[in-house]
Formats: structure tokens, sequence, C-alpha cells
């Protein structure tokens, strides 16, 4: 009995040994992801989402990674690229310079980056106008805000958070030009996307100087700030994801950066052979950038003020409010 | 003795197969995971490059280490003085005004400096406070870590990127971006230091049993008290071990910015300084015994950052167990035998 | 009479080292039987596998006629046998009764105990032993001898029948031996068997009703000490006539000063032997201190043969000639190391003093304690030092090698160097100084003349209880 279970022990490792490199006929897709990592129900859960949406819908053969430290994320690429993946998708701003340089050794592989600009003939960057977003939020806070404080907590000080602060502050001015907002960083390394505690910690002193709102952009970190809010029972804005799911009641709204958006389409342009390179962007108009309406918070909101959320939105997108951009005043 | 010197080896055999079989609790077969680990970093030359890469800054890292140990000082600093000296030789490179080859000694010599200085500070706190090495090395880590990212991010941020990170170094004193090793491995992070590591350790292996001070650092490890005694001066020997490690130490860096990446971006390091210890045990402080350690270890490196993509179910987290399984095996092995072995010895002699 | 313990065929070994070659022999009841041999015998050995710290490869034991295999040390305590060993374990810190409460046998971790009872037991001790002991004054306060009694005490609280005592003597003061043996005396006739390991033959033609003699791990011969003469036990023991080394021990009437060390106004002459005597932990490492500072600042040349080689003058995982190159700087060039020389000369050091086995390349550690020590000896006084500076030179080395190192302490004399030798055994220190001076409490007295004093006398200086112990007084090292 023993010795039978052994021997079927060792068969299936032998097996297991051929099975690996069956090659399938689908379209296979690479995954990068940043040092988050899938389950940081924010950015990264966001691709993740989008790509396996591609993997049930249109049949390709998806297979994802997470990315250790800075040398591996080339090795990474490059790996993909070797095995004949046909479309290879980063993640987040750090691998600009990867896939910059991979995508130059491999003319023949396509790639996609979000939030970061390569132009290279076989890359497609993913670009989201967060300022948009952001300044929806701002004008639910500044709406939502009875002591009219706001606050803000971002993530690592980098300019793409900047960009995300500098919508959130002209929304909520936009709203109600009185109302005060506190802005903090969590800080400047990579750690920032990964600090709940300190999150948690900032968004208390917030609240201890009579914010009511709270939004961040923080990834991974934004769970200390609902768990905060709960706590001390304010209203807290999710990021990137739907995130209204977390804290029901608590969670006034998420801005909704439609990573899977993105993921998926230029998935299904590669299955459709149409893909393109080139700079694409997401905002208001195209829903790449919106906000979040769901049973988990739809109570929060009457109809009055849902009418006033969509009536700004219509403007942005016609551009009769102009929204700054950190990047272009910068 | 013969059994003693292998020890490390079977705990590092024994690691290996505990984690490969660690994977069948994820329904990933055991060999299929020893196949990718010892095999990925033959899969290109880049591969193959790459972990020649890691090879030269384990080889410094484990220099580091084996050095101050011979004087019995267990040396955990060198990660500290790695990032330190790659931050110093990144802003040296996109600062100097001169553009020629005495730019780059300038570089190599200030960076080498910055390294055997922040190495010192150990060995002055061991002799003037004693202060035990390691806490001390800690706490230097966690400084010099925040002292770098604060001078990246403040003063020397590159501001085409939004990552943390310095500003390129010059063009002219990116001589590496060219040499034959880098070319031949298809622009993979592998560059000349390389050689330079590899021949130190030979060059080490040969020198050491001619010079005296090598053993009157030994002899300091080996029994402090009778060294005292035969007059040696205790902080001469604390600060060469210690200058030697930084010096070491600093060569990471160098690889790093001079060989790799052209700047310093934070956090480069994954943890060179700490795997450099397993190195160092798992050669038995071997000077050539070195070499084949970080080879294999980075083999290892390379290999568990690729199961990742390369099995159905096992994400880089367990890359990270497996390492850690293996580390901490071959730290098991050696403590297991060396105490075993001197129990055996004292009671021969009585 | 019945027998307590009896080896039958007993034997081990370490690797290649027979530490036990079918050893076979009986203790009676009730006696006090000695065991004696050179270092490496493999008295200790056979202890160790009474005691049950080690366990025999072949053979047996029977204790009270009855087979005994014990595994641990608990086993043998079980069994009723005691164990004092010759390194005392004590936990530094505790005071005497809390480190009795912690070995009081049957002791389980966080068992409820009534200090008072075991206080009162252990009084009755002391008072019937005549010892005078503060059981609340912290260990390392006490002296070497009130270490051992603590450890006696320990090992007597198990009230034993059988009672190991392994080099009881090696560390007290002649009036401290005196009363130790009287007190061996006691406990035999309170009916327990005792086995006496000791190198002092004297001692143990004194007390001991039996003995038995063991040569390279095998049994020479048991009989009764009566029978034997003292010159017969040491042949016996080194397996060879006794050939005494002629003493070159001429009377040398000029003497010049090499250093005179002010502090305690004490002069180190050439052609002299300065006995220092004195029990041990009173202040002989502070004295061999002063003394190296002296010759360094004077930069007089001198050999440091220290109080313990394995602390202070050994590295026991390197080889014999690493040792020679870090000590002595004339064999390394530029700090390279002339390894040709080196290994010339360690050679001859390793050949000359007889250190086996002879070769140079293995470890320290790997020597026994008297080639360790003969080796030692060798290379500090290959230099040719004009100060000779010797700590309990013979500690732990066997008869042979005794007369030898004797035999080139007196030679050094003669060539006109100073030595000083400092031992904890008196009758070495006689025997070999042209005059002395003792140590008590950090303070020292003499210098004496040979004969000056009586043994008593020399006793009570020791123990700070000579009437007239301030006149003499030198200086103090603190």
């Amino acid at each position: 009995m023993r010795k039978n279970q052994i021997f079927r022990y060792f068969a299936v490792c032998f097996f297991s040994f051929g099975i690996s490199s069956t090659v399938f006929a689908a379209i296979k897709i690479g995954l990068v992801l940043d040092k988050g990592g899938k389950d940081d129900k924010s950015f990264n859960t966001s691709a993740y989402e989008g790509a396996k949406k591609a993997e049930k819908e249109l049949g390709i053969e998806l297979k994802y990674v997470e990315a250790t430290d800075h040398n591996s994320l080339e090795t990474l690429h490059r790996n993909f690229a070797q095995k004949k993946y046909d479309l290879i998708i980063g993640i987040g701003f750090a691998q600009t310079d990867a896939i910059k340089k991979v995508s130059a050794l491999f003319p023949e592989t396509q790639f996609a980056i979000v939030d970061g600009e390569v132009s290279a003939k076989n890359v497609r960057s993913l670009l989201f106008e967060e300022h948009e977003g952001s300044f929806l939020m701002g004008s639910a806070a500044a709406m939502k805000s009875k002591t009219e404080v706001i606050g803000f907590i971002g993530g690592m000080d980098i300019p793409l958070i900047r960009r995300f602060q500098k919508g959130y502050d002209a929304g909520a001015k936009h709203v109600n030009p009185k109302v005060m907002i506190i802005h903090n960083y969590i800080g400047v390394t990579g750690e920032a996307w990964n600090n709940p505690a300190k999150a948690k910690e900032m968004a208390f002193s917030q609240i201890g100087q009579k914010a009511d709102v709270i939004f961040h952009a923080a990834g991974a970190s934004g769970a200390g700030l609902f768990d905060a809010a709960a706590e001390k029972k304010i209203f807290a804005i999710g990021v990137d994801s739907n995130q209204n799911w977390i804290k029901p009641g608590v969670v006034l709204t998420s801005m909704l950066k439609r990573v899977d958006v993105a993921v998926f389409e230029t998935i299904k342009s590669v299955t459709e052979k149409k893909f393109q390179s080139g700079i694409m962007r997401f905002g208001l108009k195209n829903s790449g950038v919106d906000w979040a309406l769901d049973a988990n918070n739809e109570k929060l909101w009457s109809s009055a003020e849902k009418q006033k959320m969509t009536e700004i939105k219509k403007q942005i997108i016609s551009g009769k409010i102009s929204v700054p951009d950190y990047y272009k005043t910068k | 003795m013969s059994l003693q010197r292998l020890a490390p080896w079977f705990g590092f055999l024994f690691g290996l197969a505990l984690s490969c079989l660690l994977a069948l609790f994820f329904n990933e077969s055991p060999l299929h995971v020893l196949k990718i680990v010892t095999t990925s970093f033959l899969n290109s030359k880049f591969d193959f490059g790459l972990t020649l890469f890691y090879t030269t800054c384990f080889i410094f890292s484990g220099l580091a280490f084996s050095i101050p140990l011979r004087a019995g000082l267990f040396h955990i600093g060198a990660e500290g003085q790695l990032t330190i000296s790659a931050v110093v030789a990144a802003v040296l490179g996109s600062i100097l005004p001169t553009h020629n080859w005495f730019g780059i000694l300038i570089i190599f010599v200030i960076t080498a400096l910055t390294g055997m200085l922040s190495a010192l500070i150990i060995a002055l706190f061991k002799y003037y406070r004693k202060a035990h090495e390691v806490v001390v090395a800690i706490m230097l880590n966690f400084i010099f870590a925040a002292i770098s990212t604060w001078l990246t991010i403040n003063h020397f941020q590159n501001p085409n990127s939004q990552n943390p990170e310095t500003a390129m170094i010059a063009d002219q004193f990116q001589i590496f971006k060219s040499d034959p090793l880098k070319i031949y491995f298809d622009q993979s992070p592998i560059s000349l230091f390389f050689i330079v590591a590899v021949a130190i350790c030979i060059f080490l292996y040969w020198l050491e049993p001619k010079i005296l001070y090598f053993q009157v650092i030994k002899s300091y490890g080996a029994n402090r008290q009778a060294n005292q005694r035969f007059g040696f001066s205790e902080i001469k020997i604390l600060a060469t071990v210690m200058l030697l490690a930084g010096f070491f130490s600093a060569f990471i860096g160098l690889t790093e910015v001079m060989g790799n990446t052209y700047q310093y971006k934070l956090g480069f390091s994954p943890a060179y300084g700490f795997l450099g210890i397993a190195v160092a045990l798992l050669a038995r402080q071997h000077f050539l015994g070195l070499i084949a350690s970080s080879f294999l270890v980075a083999i290892l490196h390379k290999g568990a950052s690729d199961l990742d993509l390369e099995t159905q179910f096992l994400t880089r987290d367990f890359s990270q167990v497996l390492q850690a399984l293996i580390i901490f095996s071959v730290a098991a092995s050696y403590f297991f035998f060396s105490r075993k072995k001197i129990k055996v010895e004292s009671e021969v002699t009585k | 009479m019945t027998i307590a313990v009896e080896f039958k065929n007993l034997n081990k070994t370490y690797g290649a080292v027979k530490a036990c070659q079918d050893i076979s022999f009986k203790i009676k009841r009730g006696d006090i039987h000695a065991l004696v041999g050179e270092n490496g015998a493999g008295k200790s050995t056979l202890m160790n596998l009474l005691g049950g710290l080690e366990q025999a490869d072949r053979g047996e034991i029977l204790v009270h006629e009855k087979a005994y295999h014990p595994t641990s040390a608990k086993e043998a305590f079980a069994c009723r046998i005691g164990f004092i060993h010759q390194h005392f374990l004590l936990a530094d810190n505790l005071t005497v009764l809390q480190h009795l409460i912690l070995n009081w046998p049957g002791q389980k971790l966080f068992s409820l105990f009534s200090n008072s009872k075991l206080l009162k037991k252990v009084e009755t001790f002391v008072k019937k032993f005549n010892w005078t002991i503060d059981l609340h004054a912290k260990i390392n306060q006490l002296s070497v001898g009130e270490q051992q009694c603590v450890e006696i005490i320990k090992a007597l609280l198990a009230n034993p029948d059988i009672i190991i005592f392994d080099e009881p003597t090696a560390v007290l003061a002649p009036q401290e031996i005196t009363h130790f043996l009287n007190f061996l005396k006691q406990l035999k006739s309170e009916g327990k068997t005792i086995i006496l390991i000791s190198h002092k033959l004297t001692e143990i033609q004194e007390v001991a009703d039996q003995l038995t003699i063991l040569r390279h791990g095998r049994c020479i011969l048991t009989s009764e000490t009566s029978k034997l003469s003292l010159l017969e036990i040491a042949e016996n023991m080194i397996g060879q006539k006794l050939v005494y080394a002629k003493d070159e021990f001429q009377a040398i009437e000029k003497k010049q000063n090499l250093i005179f060390i002010k502090k305690i106004s004490l002069p180190l002459r050439r052609n002299e032997i300065l006995g220092v005597a004195g029990i041990e932990g009173h202040g002989q490492g502070l004295l061999i201190q002063l003394i190296l500072t002296e010759a360094k600042a004077n930069s007089v040349s001198f050999a440091d043969i220290p109080e313990d080689r394995l602390k202070f003058a050994l590295f026991e995982g390197m080889s014999l000639r690493d040792h020679m190159i870090l000590r002595h700087p004339q064999l390394s060039q530029y700090g390279f190391i002339r390894k040709k020389h080196a290994t010339a000369v360690t050679q001859k050091i390793v050949e000359d003093w007889d250190v086996r086995p002879r070769n140079i390349d293995l470890l320290a550690g790997q020597f026994s304690g008297g080639n360790q020590q003969k080796f030692v000896i060798g290379r500090e006084l290959f230099h040719h030092p004009e100060l000779v500076l010797a700590a309990h030179p013979t500690r732990g080395v066997d008869l042979g090698a005794q007369q030898m190192i004797h035999a080139a302490l007196i030679k050094q004399r003669a060539d006109g160097k100073a030595v000083v030798l400092v031992s904890s055994d008196l009758d070495e220190v006689l025997k070999l100084s042209d005059q002395y001076v003792i140590l008590y409490k950090l303070k020292l007295f003499g210098p004496f003349k040979k004969q000056q004093l009586s043994e008593t006398e020399i006793g009570q200086f020791m123990t700070g209880s000579h009437p007239h112990q301030k006149k003499y007084q030198l200086g103090a090292l603190t």
C-alpha cells in the first residue's frame, strides 16, 4: 500500500515534467505586475482582473508574474518575449525602462505599458487622465463634507500622485471655494504603496483636524484609511478599482481608473489583429476614468447629488470645466 | 575533516530538496521545480550573463562577510555600505565635470573610500564603545538606507523619471556599456567587474598564506585573549578587516552603478549583503570556494525568480521561501557539524 | 568485604585514540581508592564512563555487583554515584544557597521549595566537616577552595554511596589540603566509597587504601598503597625508570638586576629564579600583567608562559608553525611569511622539546595538554629572552614533561636569565626558586630565602594568618 503510494508519487513527478511544456495554440499574453502584487485591491488587482476577463471571454492563454527586484523586471519581459508571447503588458511606471529596452530587442513582439510612455513601433502606452477622475472625487468630497475640511492621502510622492492631488483640489474648490484640503504623502519610496499602518495614522491625524471625507491614492496602503474611516465614522474615497465593497457605507465612492478596461481592450485588439502602437489616453470621455456607484454606496447619495455629479462629469467631457493637469502646469 | 568541509553543501542540498518537496503542497512537481531552479540560467546568453552579474555581487558580499569573520566579527553591514557607495558613485557620475579617465578614477576611489569609512564605523564602535558589531551594523544599515533615499529623492532625483532614482551618470563614464563581456552576453547586466571579482578571489587565495597580518587576523578570531597577550593592536585588526569589508561592499555599488544601470535605483539590491552571508558560510570562508558558492547561489537566485514565470501555481513568495530554506539549512548544518566536531576533539585531548 | 564497583574489560575509543583498553579492576566498598596515571592515561575517560557522561564501546561496569549501564549523568546520580569535577560547573552570579537549590536532587522546574529545610541540611554538613562558608555569598566571590566546598556539598546532598573526586587538591593551599584529606577520611568512616584521581603521590600515600595505575589506556596494576614506594608508583606511571636530571643548581653569587619593579619594590635579577607562591586567584594574573608591562616598557625581551595555555597562549584552530610565525616577527620579512625558515625552526622546536606527534601542520588543539605546554615553552624560549615568565608551567602535564620543564628553567637560570616562576604548587616553588614571594589578596609578601619558612608558616602567609604578615609586605598590586 505504502509502496504503491510512493510509486504513484514518483509517477506524478515524472508526468508533470512533460505537461509543463505542452504548447497551446491560443494567443499568449504575459502580464508583468508591479511590486505591489496582484492582491493590492487597487491598481494591480484592476489590471489582473482585466486580463482574467480577457482569458475567460477571449480564450487567450494568460500568464502573470510579479516583479521581485529591478533586475528581474527586464528578465521577466525578456523571458516572455523569448517564449514568443504575443503581447506583454507591463503594469506601472517602474517598468518603462525595461520595456523600452526589451521592445527594441524583440521588434516582433507587442508590448503595452500602463502609466508609462514608451515610443516604439511595437509598444502601446496606456495613459490615464487621472486628474479628471480626481476632480470628480474632489467635487464629491466637498459636496459631502459637513465640516468643510477634506483630506487627501497620497502614496509615494511622485508626479503621478501630484496629478491626482491637483485634480482633487480643483474639484473641491469648484464645488465649495471655502473648503479646506489637508494633504499627506505616505513616503518617497516604493514602500509607500504598501504601508496601511502609516495611512491609518495619517487618516487619524486628518480626522483630528476635522476632515470628514478623505480620498486616498496610495495603492494597498489605502486599507489603513478605510479602517480609520470606519472607526471614526467618516467617509473615505477609494481609488483605481471599485473599492466600495470593502467597507459599505464608509466608502463614499471610488475613483475608477479602468486599468482593467485598458488591459482588456489591448488584449482584444491583439486577438482581433488590430493592435496599434502609440499612446492611448483613457479619460472620462471614454470611461477609462470614472466614479463608482453601485449597491454598496447607492444609499449614500441623494438623487440631487447624483444629478450634480453627472452634471460636472458632462462639463469636464465637453470642456466647459478645464481640469488643471500637473504634468502640463509643472 | 573532509566531512566538516562538506557539511554546508549537505545543508545546501538538504534545503534545496526540502523546498522542492514543499512544492508538492502547491500541486507542482518537485522535479519540475528543481529543473527550473537549477537550469533556468542556461536559457539564454542574457540569462547566463545576469547570473554572472549576480555571481559578481555575491562574490563581493561574500568577501565583505568572510574577511571580518576571520577575525570573529559577524559582519552584516554590507547592505548599508553597498547602498551608500552606490549612491555616491551615481551622484559623482552625474555631477563630476571632468569627463575623462581621471573622473572615472575619482569615482572609483571616492566610492571605495565611502564603503571603507562606513564600515570603519563598526570597528570604532566595537573598540571604543564595546558595542556588538551586529547591533551597530543593523543600525547603520538603516541609517545608510535613509541617507541614500534622502539624497536620491531630495537632491539627485532623475528629472526624467517618476522612479526614485538618481540621474544617469555621464555618457563618458559608461565605459562598461561596451565592455567585451557585456557585448558577448547580449547586453545583460554583467560587466568586467566579474573578472575583477574572480581575480580578487584568486589573488587573495594565493596571498593569504603568505601574509603575516592575515595570520594575525585569523588568530584574533581564533582566540582574542591570546592574540592580545601576543601584543597585537586590537583596533588595528578591527579597522583592517572592516576597511577591507567596506572596500568590497563598495564594489557591489560600483558593479551596479558603473556596470549595470548607470544610475542608483532605490532598492536595487535584493539583499546582496545578507545573501553574502550564506555564500561565505557555504564556502567555509575559502576564497576559491567563494567563487563556486557565489555562482551556485546566483543560479539559485536567478532560478527562484523564474519560478513564478515557469510554473502554474508558485509565486514570487515561494522563491523567497526557497532561498530562506536553503540559507537556513546551510547555516544550521554549519553549526551542527562544527559543534559535534569540537566536542569529539576536546575529548580526544583529555 | 563487598565490591562497590567492578570494571570488566572496558573499552572506549575516540576515533583513532584508544582511551581505554580492556580495563578491569575492582574497588572495594568503604575504601579510598586512588586512580593515578599520566595525562591521557585514561583516568578521566574511565570516570566519565562511571559517571554516565560517556558510554563504553565494549565491556561492562558492575556497581554493588549489579550490571550498570548509565546513559546519562542523571542515571549515575540515581545509582548514588556522586562526581566532583576538576573544573567546577557553577553558576557564577547565584549565591551558594541559590545554587544548591538549583541542584537539589529531585528538583523539578517551578516546584516550590522551602529554603529553610535546605538551609538546615546544608548547615549540618558545614558543621560536621568544620567548614566555614558563607551560604549567602555569591559564588564568584568565593575562593577556589570554597567553591570546591560548594561542589562537594552539592554532590553530598544526594547522599551518594560512591564519590568520585577528580584532582580535588590541585587548587588548594597546604592547610586546605590537610583539611581536605581529613575530610576524606571522615567520609570513609561513614562508609562511603571514594575514588580519588590525583597527581600528588604523597597525598595518595597518605589517604588511599588501594591504588590503580593506568598508562596509555591500560590498567597496569591495582594494589594496596602501602605496598608500593613513591618511586615505584611513578615508574609504573610513566613506564620506564625515572632518571632524575642532574640539577645543575649551582649557587651563583653575583646577580645583576635586570629590571626593578618599583610598584612592588621587587627586583628581577639575572641568574635567579624568583618563585611566586600563593593560592590561585590572589593576584597572580595582575602580577604577571605588571611584569609584562614593565618588560615591554624597558624593552627587555621576554618569554611568556601563561597561566592558562588554552586561553592565553594557543589558537586551537591554528598549526604550530602559525604560532611560531605569530610570536616571532623575525620569521617574516616586509609582512611576508618566510615559510621555509618558519618550518625549519618549528620542526627543530618540536624535536628539541619532544612534542608528539612531530607534525607541525597539526592544529594546536589536536595535541595533548603536555605536548601543548612543551611547545609553548619551546616557542617562548626560541628567541633567547632575557626574562622568562613561567606561570604554572607544569600544570596538567605528565611527569616526564614536568622534569623536562623544570630542567629547562634551571638551565635558563644558569644561562644568566631572570626567571619568574608563578605556581600554586608549593613543592615546585620551593624546589626551583632561589627566593620566593607569597601572594595574598593582591599583596606581595617576602622575599623569603629557600629554607626561611616552615611549610606551616608558608600556609599562614598564603591564608593571611601569619602573626608578622604585615612586616613582610612588599607592595600591593592594585
